[in-house]
């Protein structure tokens, strides 16, 4: 167990003093702060362009004509304002438009027809969607008219306010939705990104022949578990880091995020959601490292552990859909069965806890069997990888080799 | 301490790759294991390490099955291999510290032997960044971290120099007369020649001769001498002897004739038949057979 420690350290400062692990940290935090800043940013703009007209909004590169006698130009000045590009002519409008005195000409053929002429269409239009609700409420208002109805009172009937004061008993699905996701993506960033560098940080050893060495040093069993801890350690710290990063860039901007995304982050969390997420976390993100470590055991050279650990990001894929799955409909019956499955719970019972309301047996449930497999997983990583020291050269399949180990216990770890 | 190697055999893919291998080492004298490349040096030295289980045998060590984690021992792998992305002195202190040393302890002893093999600039420098040759010296350093009881180095000669493989004589010589136990294999018999008490030879998996070096060089030495005669070519001796000369069998290597009496004949008729040749004698004197020839003889009678 000393040796645990001892393993541990090495690999962690080794993993800690990398170049390209400070780099990768430096400029990920750099840009989780500059996406953190982009409603400040946004804003910044915004009140720039606003200030120019912040008195009367006009709409000088617009021109109308009306050949409907139903519709007139005046019933527009409403909406647009009283300087009007007003045109009876046709071709002179065209024109106009062609040669870029104006953007957009607009002639109201009749009470449902609108014609638009534009020299170049952009991707939106919104006085496209003007003219037309424009044209609509004239028809509404000249209805009610005519029934001797005040449109006004139609307006101010349709706009009453009205107050839901919701009770929610469970959870809150809304509220937590926008942490969730982010959780989820962050705990699948952990779980690929470091679990690549553990299975890295074992077939190294294979790949430089150091292997030898060691296990003629200690017992496998210290050098695994104190590498895999090493990298969880290492790929937390980092991760940690640029979280803060992201926090710091959130409270720097705060006073720029629309109300709604700093409810939908903060209220969905709660201490006892943010203590079963760590310990999910935790107890998955051991599990995927242990198997990333069993199968980075297997390959002799660092190159080959791309491929040796594809089935795993295939696993963690389906956990990871099950989750997404879990967002939108937590009280599925497939989800309910992944939060039991150790390589799936991971994301998939914390999204639940957060989402509804999961009985605390279930919980205890899923967690036991997440901590067995990890132990499962991780004797079986040792064991592999003592097994990979009388195997150089050749990549070992995980079947050949479980069945090796399982074969003639002949290997002392 | 004796360490007794006990009818060890191995086999991979049902292929036996160990016969029976026996020989025995006691500290305080050298002990070569020499054969040629695939004879089996490194797959023995392997089971000895516990990096394989062996089929059948035992490791004996003062009477008491030998476990090589409860020894303080140093191991050189055949197999060379160490970080090269991390620095010299921090991986050596790392090695002595899995080993049982405190960090202090771990320090001096890295230390100590990166001085010692003249590497005092690059113990900060990458593992990388040093030449093959001086990779290989901290390889053998970290076989000697934390004052080993038992040294076993694998092919410890191969790719130094003939100064860092002096270098490594001397630590060898040192580490034998401080009383600890060390088995060297190697290929190049000439290296360990001037300094093996001992010599275990195998061949194909198997022994084929085990024993104090001096006393093995006497043995096939017995009643052989060489013969060098001035103002005459090798062949017009050899010519000489075999007209004149009766019971003798005449071989030569680049130094001299060597011969040998047959049929009772001794080293005394011998010389009274030189005197009667009147032969102008350059060299007379028995013949001790090398490393080299001991090898080459034995391997060819396994052969033949």
């Amino acid at each position: 167990m000393h040796n645990v420690f001892k393993v541990l350290k090495f690999e962690l400062m080794s993993i800690l003093s990398k170049k390209s692990v400070q780099v990768t940290t430096l400029i990920m935090c750099v840009v989780v702060v500059l996406a953190t800043s982009i409603p400040t940013v946004m804003n910044f703009f915004d009140d720039k362009s606003n200030s120019d007209d912040e008195t009367t909004i006009t709409y000088e590169d617009l021109g109308f004509m009306s050949k409907s006698s139903e519709v007139s130009i005046d019933s527009l000045t409403i909406y647009f304002g009283n300087d009007l590009n007003v045109y009876t002519d046709e071709s002179k409008l065209r024109e106009d438009v062609q040669s870029g005195v104006i953007n957009n000409g607009y002639i109201i053929e009749d009470t449902q027809t609108i014609r638009s002429i534009v020299q170049n269409k952009g991707m939106y239009s919104s006085t496209d969607q003007m003219m037309i609700s424009i044209l609509q409420r004239i028809q509404r208002d000249k209805a009610f008219t005519e029934l001797g109805i005040d449109p006004m009172v139609v307006d101010t009937l349709s706009n009453t306010p009205i107050t839901i004061n919701e009770e929610v008993l469970g959870k809150d699905a809304q509220s937590s939705f926008l942490i969730s996701y982010i959780l989820m993506f962050a705990v699948y960033m952990l779980v690929i990104m470091y679990g690549s560098f553990v299975s890295t940080s074992v077939a190294r050893e294979k790949d430089n022949r150091t292997m030898e060495i060691l296990i003629t040093s200690t017992q496998p069993s210290a050098l695994i578990v104190g590498k895999v801890l090493a990298n969880a350690i290492g790929g937390l710290a980092q991760f940690s880091v640029i979280l803060a990063a992201g926090f710091i860039g959130y409270f720097i901007n705060q006073a720029s995020y629309p109300e709604f995304i700093s409810q939908m982050l903060f209220t969905g969390l709660s201490w006892d959601s943010i203590l079963i997420f760590l310990i999910f976390t935790a107890i998955g993100y051991l599990l995927y490292l242990f198997l990333y470590a069993s199968l980075g055991s297997l390959v002799s050279k660092v190159e080959d552990v791309g491929t040796s650990v594809t089935p795993i990001t295939l696993l963690f894929m389906v956990a990871y859909i099950t989750a997404s799955i879990g967002i939108n409909a937590p009280t599925n019956i497939f989800v309910k069965i992944g939060s039991f499955v150790p390589f799936v719970a991971i994301l998939a019972m914390p999204i639940r806890y957060f989402l509804t309301s999961v009985p605390f047996i279930e919980l205890l449930i899923s967690m036991v069997l997440m901590i067995l497999t990890s132990i499962g997983l991780a004797y079986l990583s040792i064991k592999i990888y003592r097994l990979g020291s009388l195997s150089y050269g050749n990549k070992l399949g995980f079947v050949k080799a479980l069945k090796l180990i399982f074969a003639k216990d002949n290997i002392d770890i | 301490m004796i360490l007794e190697v006990k009818g060890i055999n191995k086999s991979f893919s049902g292929k036996q790759i160990l016969h029976d291998v026996s020989f025995t080492v006691t500290s305080g004298k050298a002990m070569g294991f020499l054969g040629r490349n695939g004879a089996g040096k490194t797959t023995t030295i392997r089971t000895l390490m516990d990096v394989f289980k062996a089929d059948s045998g035992e490791f004996i060590l003062d009477g008491k099955p030998f476990v090589p984690t409860h020894y303080r021992v140093g191991y050189l792998p055949e197999e060379r291999g160490l970080y090269g992305k991390e620095k010299i002195l921090d991986q050596l202190i790392y090695f002595a510290t899995l080993r049982g040393a405190n960090h202090k302890q771990a320090k001096e002893s890295a230390e100590y032997w990166i001085e010692r093999f003249e590497l005092t600039y690059a113990k900060n420098h990458k593992l990388e960044t040093l030449s093959k040759g001086n990779q290989q010296k901290i390889q053998i350093a970290q076989s000697l971290l934390n004052d080993p009881e038992i040294v076993i180095l694998d092919e410890p000669f191969s790719g130094l120099d003939p100064v860092n493989s002096q270098i490594l004589k001397e630590v060898i010589v040192e580490l034998i007369q401080k009383g600890k136990l060390v088995i060297f294999s190697s290929h190049q018999m000439n290296y360990v020649e001037e300094f093996c008490d001992e010599i275990t030879l195998i061949d194909k998996g198997k022994v084929i001769l085990s024993g104090n070096l001096k006393q093995l060089k006497s043995d096939m030495g017995q009643s052989r001498l060489r013969l060098k005669a001035n103002h005459v070519s090798q062949n017009e001796l050899i010519s000489t002897l075999k007209e004149h000369v009766k019971d003798i069998s005449i071989d030569y290597d680049k130094h001299s004739l060597i011969i040998e009496c047959l049929n009772h004949k001794t080293k005394q008729d011998l010389l009274e038949d030189i005197v009667r040749l009147k032969i102008d004698v350059e060299l007379f004197t028995h013949y001790e057979p090398s490393l080299n020839d001991i090898f080459v003889m034995k391997v060819g009678e396994e052969h033949a």
